[in-house]
């Protein structure tokens, strides 16, 4: 079985590399793009096992609009095959202030699977994609 | 004063002068009163052989006068507030004017010159003084002069029939014109005199009211300029601190990688180096996240629509639950006493985490192994009240004010904690206060402290 492969979607470029070293030192193939238009492009064309998407990019909400566009319930949505892709958020910390929604309660809301904060925990960081991954499986 | 000048500027003087107006009115039900029971005393209890009827027609003329007054008051108070300010000087010079005219008849019906109610006059001037300027104060004590003076004459040379009230005056002291004179030049001077003094006085009162009108302007303007430079410092440090967030979260996710071995086997002492400079990093993203909750506790009233109501008692756990961790690695003894009712506060979620997590943080903190950690919720009629008691180090009573101050730290506190920013409780004081609410401490050094936070229902 090939290894599962997973989109970052981020702008900051140093991030990436923080999440890539323990990825692939755990098998995982990571493709990336730095923002949020060449992210769907990307999770299109290669229907990636997992998308980790940062919210804050050249917008503050730059990454829960991909997350509305990856999860259109519109029948002519490009990325209607990508509904099944599962989402880990990326968010700052303090950042979810504001944002009353949980990814249990609000999934119709906020229509993500998990969230992981910022600076990443490498543990923390395999565990969650782990179990994204595998229940996607 | 133009029309549109705000009321709430042009009131302070010119109300009071208004209000003085009034009080004036008021004055003369008292003055018509007055004359009627002394003159109504003097003719039957006394014997005074007063001219009875003159004098109370003269009472009752007054009576007719101020009820003329009384209307025209309320009438021109009805038309505009501005034409209402500019007829009151005038109507102000009338009311005197006409005063004058019925003191001078009541002087004469009471014996002229030698008559007691002639020291009324001296109220006239005050009250003068008082309503008028300056000027006009003078102009209306020379009138009074020239009534008293010409009064005198016509009665000294009989044109007018001097009213001789034999009961108080048996010796006619009309025919001694040099008593007369002295008589005219002391009374003259004192309502001079009077009209010097009282405008003086009320000139430098008006004066005083003025300055303390600009003071207040003054202060008011220097108010808000130094909420807008506040608002200005809390945006500024709310811009500062997410900037500086982001790139101290890629340092620290790097660094983190690194310390993994995830970027190949480094030496231990480049381990022990990475773990320290995480340390610091990680001190800098805690300062970075308390300044944006504080300059979230200085952004103001919150908006309706961000408030929830929230059970208390479900804050709490949630809050402890997250630091259980800390709470187990001490061995503390936990007690949370809840209601059995949910206590249900309308609050930003979000603001009431953080004030939860910052107070139960501190107890955890500042509490030593084996120690305990007591959480009461409560409610009154009108307040909700939260309470985090602990057995810790406790605050010096010389700190307990500066606590809340932004960045200080007690010195006892940083002994037992080296890393801390010192704001978390500058943080809940201020969103404490966003929400109306009020915080108190209670701290006994070495004994323990109790922070006590009440919200309004």
């Amino acid at each position: 079985m090939a290894n599962p492969r997973i989109l970052i979607i981020d702008d900051d470029p140093d991030i990436v590399e923080a999440m890539r070293m323990p990825l692939e030192a755990n098998d995982y193939e990571v493709i990336s793009a730095n923002c949020g238009k060449e992210g769907l492009q990307k999770a299109r064309e290669e229907i990636p096992d997992l998308i980790i998407l940062d919210v804050m990019m050249e917008t503050d909400t730059e990454g829960f609009h991909v997350a509305y566009e990856l999860r259109s319930e519109n029948q002519d949505s490009e990325y209607k095959n990508c509904r099944k892709i599962p989402i880990l958020m990326i968010t700052a910390i303090s950042q979810k202030k504001g944002m009353s929604f949980s990814p249990e309660k609000d999934e119709a809301f906020l229509p993500v699977n998990d969230f992981i904060e910022k600076p990443i925990q490498p543990k923390d960081l395999l565990k969650k994609v782990a179990e994204l991954v595998v229940n996607k499986e | 004063m133009s029309p549109d000048t705000p009321v709430s500027e042009r009131t302070l003087v010119e109300e009071e002068l208004i209000e003085r107006v009034f009080w004036f009115i008021t004055l003369r039900w008292i003055t018509v009163a007055g004359i009627c029971t002394t003159s109504l005393i003097a003719y039957f209890i006394l014997n005074i052989g007063l001219p009875l009827i003159p004098i109370l027609i003269i009472a009752a003329c007054i009576l007719l006068f101020n009820f003329v007054c009384i209307t025209y008051h309320h009438y021109i108070k009805c038309i505009s507030y501005s034409q209402y300010i500019k007829s009151h000087q005038r109507f102000a010079n009338l009311q005197i004017f006409t005063d004058w005219i019925a003191l001078v008849l009541l002087v004469h019906y009471t014996g002229g010159i030698e008559s007691p109610v002639i020291f009324y006059f001296i109220f006239h001037v005050i009250i003068a003084a008082i309503l008028l300027s300056g000027k006009a104060c003078y102009l209306q004590t020379s009138f009074a002069v020239l009534l008293i003076i010409s009064l005198s004459i016509l009665e000294y040379v009989n044109i007018i029939p001097h009213v001789q009230i034999k009961e108080l005056f048996p010796n006619i002291i009309y025919d001694n014109s040099l008593y007369l004179l002295s008589a005219l030049f002391f009374c003259i001077t004192s309502l001079y005199v009077s009209a010097y003094l009282a405008t003086s006085i009320a000139n430098q009162i008006m004066k005083r009211e003025k300055e303390i009108i600009i003071l207040k302007d003054n202060i008011t303007d220097a108010y808000q300029a130094l909420g807008k430079k506040d608002r200005e410092k809390s945006e500024f440090t709310y811009k500062v601190t997410h900037e500086l967030r982001a790139p101290l979260s890629a340092i620290q996710s790097l660094l983190k990688s690194i310390e993994e071995g995830y970027a190949g086997e480094i030496s231990e002492k480049a381990k022990e180096l990475i773990l320290r400079s995480e340390k610091r990093t990680g001190f800098l993203l805690s300062l970075v996240k308390d300044l944006l909750d504080l300059v979230t506790g200085k952004t103001g009233k919150p908006r309706e629509r961000d408030s929830k109501s929230v059970d208390i008692n479900e804050a709490v756990k949630r809050t402890l639950h997250l630091m259980q961790e800390k709470v187990k690695a001490k061995n503390i003894k936990l007690t949370v006493n809840t209601t059995e009712q949910p206590v249900c506060l309308n609050i930003i979620p979000d603001d009431l985490d953080i004030i939860l997590t910052n107070l139960i943080d501190n107890a955890v903190k500042y509490t030593q192994k084996d120690g305990a950690i007591t959480i009461n919720n409560y409610s009154t009629d009108d307040k909700i009240m939260i309470e985090v008691s602990d057995t810790g180090i406790g605050v010096h009573k010389d700190d307990v004010n500066k606590i809340f101050d932004e960045f200080y730290r007690a010195s006892n506190a940083k002994a037992v904690e080296l890393d801390g920013t010192g704001l978390g409780l500058t943080i809940v004081k201020n969103l404490v206060k966003r929400h109306g609410g009020n915080i108190d401490v209670n701290s006994e050094l070495g004994k323990g402290t109790t922070v006590t936070v009440s919200f309004p229902v």
